[in-house]
């Protein structure tokens, strides 16, 4: 586990600049929020799921519906998840629609949105940085 | 369906102004706390949970480098929150001088949480240049027993909000419907107690049962019993904005909830549903983004007209 401040940056984890985290198996990618954006956002009220089966593109710097997984509601903000990684829905995790608040509480286990599978995730990895270039990227903010 | 008052206020909202604010206090509007995640009151609906996620301003040397900090990275106001003393306010006294330094400094909205702050404290925040007060109001004693714990009635708010009215340009009441653990007790009484006095708007919010707090799994008041209370407040207070506040729940009939509101007149919503946008749309309104918190006047540093910029922040 990597610390940056207050917030925990779990090794293992591909990190995306928008705060996305993605724990690989294979070519299906689990995706979630960070330590940092759940602290961020505050207590964590709703959260829009994407539906299974809809292909999303991986986030750049112009930002587009397609590569919106969904949307993460606090008190005080709506916030958009972006995808780290370009690819189909293939599950997502229902509970977090009776229980937004595992967002705050377990941001890397319980807290996941959705697993994908990733259509160009060679090329696409290389968007990504790992733990210790993300803990870096924080201290930066 | 509208019932029949619900028609009869929505036709004074029309009427009187047809628009309808999505607000969105977030980025530009941030929540401070100046006693950081303490509460002595620890009230059953809440226990302090809400104010974890605030930024913490325990002192007045960091309040005043917070806000300074959060002006020159474009906030515009900030709302300044706490926990409650022993006698149910926030305890601002140690920090008036920091406010009014702030406000020399920086221009910051101050929008204070008071509680039931003595006279003498809100004059002392007047003078300092805060721009709004937003004060609980609670109708019925049993409640204020209850819920808070303390030996207060609602004479002690009757009397708050008259101390804030001559001390503070904007004084803006907030109603919690259910929060006398999920049922609608002293709510209606609160609106006449409103009714007396020149309030700058009037949020309604709805009880949140939240996790391990005293009302974790209550029921929370149905979709039509917030619909009622807000057409009854809008057939009494035709020409001052009515909004729904943060707090209230988002999952189980959240749409439902704020499509009521809209069918009863109110003029704002703060982080409202994309279903509630299309539907004031299609009710007539003309939907307009104000990024602050939903009692703050609509003025031009806080309004955005252009229509893109209703997706979320």
């Amino acid at each position: 586990m990597v610390k940056a401040g207050n917030y925990d940056v779990p090794d293992g984890l591909y990190y995306s600049r928008e705060h996305e985290w993605v724990k690989l198996d294979g070519k299906l990618a689990r995706v979630g929020v960070t330590d940092y954006a759940q602290n961020k956002l505050g207590d964590v009220v709703y959260v829009e799921l994407p539906e299974v089966g809809k292909q999303v593109k991986q986030v750049t710097e112009q930002k587009t519906k397609e590569m919106e997984l969904g949307a993460v509601e606090s008190i005080k903000a709506v916030s958009a998840v972006y995808s780290p990684l370009s690819g189909t829905i293939k599950e997502t995790n229902a509970v977090l629609q009776e229980r937004p608040e595992l967002i705050n509480t377990s941001p890397y286990n319980e807290g996941w949105i959705c697993v994908l599978d990733a259509s160009a995730l060679e090329a696409e990895l290389k968007q990504l940085i790992d733990a210790k270039a993300y803990a870096e990227y924080l201290k930066k903010l | 369906m509208a019932t029949k008052i619900q028609r009869r206020a929505f036709s004074i909202k029309l009427k009187h102004d047809p628009t309808f604010w999505a607000c969105y206090p977030h980025p530009r509007f941030p929540t401070l706390s100046i006693t950081g995640g303490e509460c002595v009151l620890n009230c059953k609906h809440c226990g302090g949970h809400y104010l974890k996620h605030m930024l913490s301003c325990s002192s007045p040397s960091v309040l005043f480098r917070t806000c300074l900090n959060l002006a020159a990275n474009s906030a515009r106001g900030v709302l300044l929150s706490g926990g409650y003393n022993e006698e149910g306010w926030v305890p601002l006294e140690g920090f008036i001088d920091t406010i009014a330094s702030v406000k020399r400094e920086t221009g910051l909205f101050f929008n204070v949480h008071t509680g039931l702050v003595p006279p003498s404290l809100a004059k002392e925040l007047g003078k300092a240049g805060v721009d709004m007060a937003s004060v609980d109001l609670i109708g019925a004693n049993e409640t204020i027993e209850h819920v808070l714990g303390i030996q207060r009635t609602t004479k002690d708010y009757e009397q708050t909000l008259k101390a804030l009215v001559g001390s503070i340009p904007r004084v803006v009441p907030h109603i919690c419907i259910g929060l006398h653990g999920g049922q609608v007790k002293g709510e209606f009484r609160a609106l006449e107690m409103a009714a007396d006095i020149d309030i700058a708007a009037l949020v309604f919010l709805v009880l949140i049962p939240t996790k391990d707090t005293a009302f974790e799994g209550v029921e929370t008041p149905t979709p039509p019993v917030v619909g009622e209370l807000i057409a009854e407040a809008r057939l009494n207070f035709p020409e001052i904005p009515l909004t729904l506040g943060c707090m209230r729940p988002r999952s189980e009939g959240r749409i439902e909830t704020e499509l009521q509101a809209l069918k009863s007149g109110v003029d704002r919503i703060e982080v409202p549903s994309a279903e509630t946008i299309r539907a004031a749309e299609k009710m007539g309104l003309e939907v307009k983004r104000l990024n602050a918190c939903c009692a703050v006047p609509a003025e031009d540093e806080f309004v955005s007209s252009v229509k893109q910029n209703l997706s979320p922040s």
